[in-house]
């Protein structure tokens, strides 16, 4: 499993998506930068996850409009998405997926820098 | 195969109509036929239907008894009606009916069932008998007819206190006739009970409010002649006692119906007297009696019934006998479960198996509301050393007694009367070793509690359909007996995989358990819990939400729920607040919770982009309005196509050009189709009788008010309708969750049928209506499935899961046995009276046009990453990845997602 926070100290270029307030908790919202598609999602305890909006079971630029919400593995309590095409679950800290063979879902860094979201790309 | 024709199909030919015709019809076809053609000539106007179930039709004449109907549209199947077999000519191989038509075979099943019984009294002419449905309806008819002409409540005799005479008696009770029991034994049901469980009866009988004189024969039906024809006045009995009666009923036992078989008999013992010198006339009057030098073509049970090994073939090569009419050991038994079981030995047979009819199961179970009363295996301890063990409370109207060996160990046979609550887990035992005392198996004695039994593979769990415990325990864990499909983990599934309690149903509770047992030994959650998040079912979640009237997702994970939600729980809770409040899917924290199609009002399609259906109520529409939805596919370069439901769907519209284009369509007089929710979607309706010439009601009107009434319905999944102009059946109706089928009085209501995978017929539940009734049992009907339904459960399996099936709907719906009618109507007012366009409410608040943004951060940027190939005239998603399809691991995405 990775750590977020060890992958984030890596990273290079943070690049702004957009500000926080434009994020409503429990709804995702896509962002466009420079042609990547990112999906943005914000929980409601404050966590933020940004991931790749291409869902991996079919290419579609979907992930943002899946549902959001928490799955209990190994005893733990993990933050989630579901693809609103096929309904597979990833796991937002790792992108792991948790109910089909399928590909995990690509995890971006992600933090809040006065009020702006940032995302991490290289 | 032996005797295969030119064509290579094997002719098979069934003669008679009954059950067991349909259950050996029904077992050929799950064998895929065998290389046959299955012909079933029955003399009945009607498809075979259940004839277990007649009471039902007593008291309700419009209840279909039908079976699976679908059977005979089959391939290679083939149902002729008014079709009276009366000779065979065996040397042709043909079946020749009583109009002279012959069906030549290869191989000929007799399952002509049995007449029932009449009274070798003077007035029996006068009698009913209890056998058919136009013995049932006939009965009900003279009840009501008497009943007016006579200005009070008419005496109904029955005569015979068996299983059918009760029941008989209690529907005539039930239509407001006085009930009164005749019965030649010393005590009710004498076949299934011994004296004790007679007396029991007998009170439990009484205090249900039927009379019963036991222990007399009748001798006489008396009658007198008013206004030109005869009408029952009473019963004189043996001992000269006259008993005062308007209608008599006679259901004294069946009769095998073997004429056919007794046909070729005489003929044989005429070929074989006249070969001997003798005349005809020698023979009269001494049918049947063994004759010199004559060969019997069938051997005859001693008291009827043709005579069949444990193959279920008779003494006449390429002739097989299965049900009523068939005599195995020096019997012919009148019950279901041996007749099921035989047909299926028929069919295994012919498809080159070797099962074997192990002898009958004389198990009962009396289908008598109030009264519990149950037979089953060596009732009456006639084996050597055979123990009693038995409970008694008079008081009570209770008695129950197991029989077991000699040593107390193995469960021979038992009776119960007053509570039958142990039989159902100790049917199944019959024959094998008790896990505990046997005392510990009567409720009455030992509280109930008997020890849990681990059932062998072997035991037969359903008895009618001859369905073991390992059969359920195969299906459940790998679904053997239907490959290919979903692994089945509900009732509902094993019962369509196996046909288990599908015919008494006496067995359901028994099959529940096994059911979730085989399920806690698989690892799988047995819960009803709506998901990890949410421990109740939905039903009980739908009933706390609106106990405690909340509103939102917050106050019922605080009130009910743990952790943050999921894509299950939260459609769930969304789907329940919208069925209670109407509120907008996307106000509040609501937004967040819609599955992916309610998120943007719209279909999500493989690309990511929807597709846009605009509610055409009933299927009506301009040539101005089509013009709008042309204008509207044309601008915005949408897929058009026409869908199931009589409307029109526009595909490849982008999240960012939802809103523009329902400005569009709102404007021009459209609003949502909700093709997106789990609600009403269409009312499908034909032309009717505005312009078909058929057309006896004017179906486009009503269905276009139903569309209107229920349009934004939510429910645990959609719903669908259908409205038919006349009883051909168009509009395909009965294929509906509510599907209403235009009559001459009114209109015919049928509940619980849908497409798709599991395809099921709708069932009627009530006829003639008035408009004014069928909405208003319709607004029971959604709103008690809206109430208790499990999430995603179409109506049909909802019905099959409810304890009481169609019966309990009927119960709810239409006699108001809950007493909820006024709420659930109320209920459904508060909906209608509330409901909102969910397009045009969306217009009209920059909060919810939010939502369709393409990009936080560029909201009209377009997704270029879509790409498009055109295809008959129109666009269609380019790339390889064929619809519902994964891509494979490392595999890029294709050309749409480049």
């Amino acid at each position: 499993m990775t750590i977020l926070i060890d992958e984030a100290a890596h990273v290079s270029t943070w690049v702004e998506a957009c500000w926080l307030d434009d994020l409503k908790p429990g709804w995702g919202e896509a962002a466009w930068i420079d042609g990547t598609q990112i999906a943005l999602l914000r929980f409601a305890d404050g966590s933020l996850f940004a991931v790749t909006q291409k869902c991996p079971g079919t290419g579609a630029q979907v992930m943002s409009r899946g549902i959001m919400g928490s799955r209990s593995v190994d005893g733990e309590i993990v933050k989630t998405i579901a693809s609103p095409l096929h309904k597979e679950v990833y796991r937002l800290d790792t992108g792991d997926c948790l109910n089909a063979d399928d590909v995990d879902l690509l995890v971006y860094p992600v933090r809040v820098e006065s009020s702006r979201v940032m995302v991490g790309l290289g | 195969m032996s005797n295969a024709t030119s064509t290579g199909t094997r002719r098979i030919v069934v003669v008679g109509g009954g059950p067991a015709a349909h259950r050996f019809t029904d077992a050929m076809s799950a064998r895929g036929l065998a290389g046959s053609h299955v012909t079933v000539l029955t003399e009945e106007a009607h498809v075979p239907y259940d004839r277990v179930a007649l009471s039902q039709a007593l008291t309700r004449t419009d209840v279909d008894l039908t079976f699976d109907a679908d059977l005979w549209g089959n391939e290679g199947i083939e149902l002729v009606r008014g079709a009276r077999v009366v000779d065979l000519d065996l040397g042709s191989k043909e079946a020749v009916t009583d109009d002279g038509r012959r069906f030549p075979y290869d191989e000929l099943v007799l399952a002509t069932g049995s007449n029932a019984a009449t009274l070798p009294i003077p007035g029996s002419e006068h009698t009913h008998v209890y056998r058919y449905l136009e013995d049932v309806w006939n009965i009900n008819r003279e009840i009501a007819e008497l009943t007016e002409k006579y200005g009070r409540t008419i005496n109904a005799v029955t005569i015979g206190g068996g299983l059918l005479g009760l029941e008989a008696a209690a529907g005539v009770q039930s239509l407001g006739a006085r009930p009164i029991v005749i019965d030649g034994g010393s005590w009710l049901m004498g076949t299934q009970l011994d004296e004790g469980a007679g007396q029991a009866m007998g009170r439990l009988i009484a205090g249900k409010g039927l009379e019963v004189h036991s222990g007399v024969f009748p001798s006489k039906v008396l009658t007198e002649e008013a206004d030109g024809e005869e009408r029952v006045t009473g019963v004189e009995m043996a001992d000269g006692r006259v008993i005062d009666a308007d209608m008599v009923i006679v259901s004294i036992g069946v009769r095998p119906r073997d004429e056919l078989a007794r046909t070729l008999n005489n003929r044989a013992r005429e070929a074989a007297a006249l070969a001997a010198g003798k005349t005809v006339d020698d023979l009269e009057g001494t049918d049947q009696e063994p004759a010199e030098d004559y060969t019997p073509v069938f051997r005859m049970g001693p008291r009827g019934g043709v005579v069949i090994d444990e193959t279920c073939a008779t003494d006449v090569e390429n002739v097989w006998a299965v049900g009523e009419v068939a005599n195995f050991g020096g019997f012919c038994i009148g019950l279901v479960a041996p007749a099921n079981t035989m047909a299926e030995i028929a069919a295994d047979r012919l498809a080159g198996g070797d099962a074997e009819f192990g002898g009958f199961d004389t198990a009962t179970k009396l289908k008598l509301s109030g009264v519990d009363v149950a037979s089953f295996g060596d009732a009456f301890a006639k084996a050597e050393g055979a123990l009693e063990v038995v409970y008694a409370d008079p008081a009570r109207g209770v008695y129950q007694k197991l029989v077991v060996s000699d040593d107390a160990k193995t469960l021979l046979g038992g009776i119960f009367v007053g509570d039958a609550a142990p039989y159902t887990s100790l049917r199944p035992l019959l024959g094998r070793e008790l896990p505990g005392e046997p005392g510990a198996y009567l409720s009455a004695a030992g509280g109930g509690d008997a020890p849990d039994t681990e059932l062998p593979d072997d035991a037969t769990l359903c008895s009618c359909n001859n369905v073991t415990a390992g059969t359920i325990r195969d299906t459940v864990g790998g679904c053997g007996t239907c490959e290919g499909r979903e692994p089945v983990q509900d009732l509902a599934g094993v019962k369509g995989c196996t046909k288990a309690g599908t015919s008494c149903g006496s067995c359901v509770p028994m099959l529940k358990k096994l059911i979730e047992k085989e399920l806690t030994r698989n690892g799988v959650e047995v819960s009803k819990a709506v998901c990890e998040h949410i421990e109740f079912s939905r039903a009980e979640l739908f009933e706390a939400v609106r106990l405690a009237d909340l509103h939102s997702f917050e106050a019922v994970m605080e009130r009910f729920g743990t952790g943050l939600g999921c894509d299950i729980c939260k459609p769930a809770i969304a789907n329940i607040l919208a069925s209670q409040h109407n509120a907008h899917p996307l106000d509040g924290d609501l937004g967040g919770l819609q599955d992916t199609n309610d998120r943007a009002l719209a279909n999500m399609q493989k690309d990511g982009t929807y597709s846009v259906v605009p509610r055409i109520p009933g299927g009506e529409i301009t040539p101005e309005k089509l013009g709008v939805i042309a204008n509207v596919a044309q601008k915005y370069g949408l897929y058009t196509k026409l869908t199931g439901g009589l409307r029109i769907d526009m595909f490849g519209a982008r999240l960012e050009q939802l809103p523009e284009i329902w400005k569009e369509l709102v404007e021009a007089g459209f609003e949502s189709g909700q093709a997106y929710g789990k609600s009403l979607r269409t009312v499908k309706g034909c032309v009717g009788s505005s312009w078909c010439r058929y057309g006896v009601q004017d179906s486009v009107r009503m269905a276009i008010d139903l569309e209107l009434r229920y349009r934004g319905l939510r429910s645990p999944h959609k719903l669908k309708m259908g409205v038919s102009g006349c009883a051909r059946e168009c509009a395909e109706a009965k294929g509906k969750d509510v599907g209403v089928i235009a009559t001459e009085a009114g209109w015919n209501l049928y509940v619980g049928g849908n497409g798709g995978a599991n395809p099921a017929h709708a069932k009627l539940l009530a006829k003639d209506l008035d408009d004014k009734t069928l909405l208003k049992y319709i607004d029971r009907f959604f709103m008690y499935y809206i109430r208790t339904a499990d999430r995603l459960q179409r109506t049909a399996h909802w019905m099959d899961d409810l304890d009481g099936g169609i019966e309990h709907v009927y119960s709810v719906v239409v006699e108001d046995s809950l007493g909820l009618g006024e709420e659930l109507e109320a209920a459904m007012n508060r909906h209608v009276e509330g409901y909102e366009d969910e397009w045009a409410a969306t217009l009209k608040d920059p909060e919810r046009l939010r939502r369709f943004r393409s990009f936080v951060n560029a909201p009209d940027q377009k997704d270029e990453t879509l790409a498009y190939v055109e295809e008959r005239g129109q666009k269609r998603p380019a790339g390889p990845v064929p619809l519902g399809a994964s891509i494979p691991v490392g595999a890029p995405a294709g050309g749409a997602a480049s």
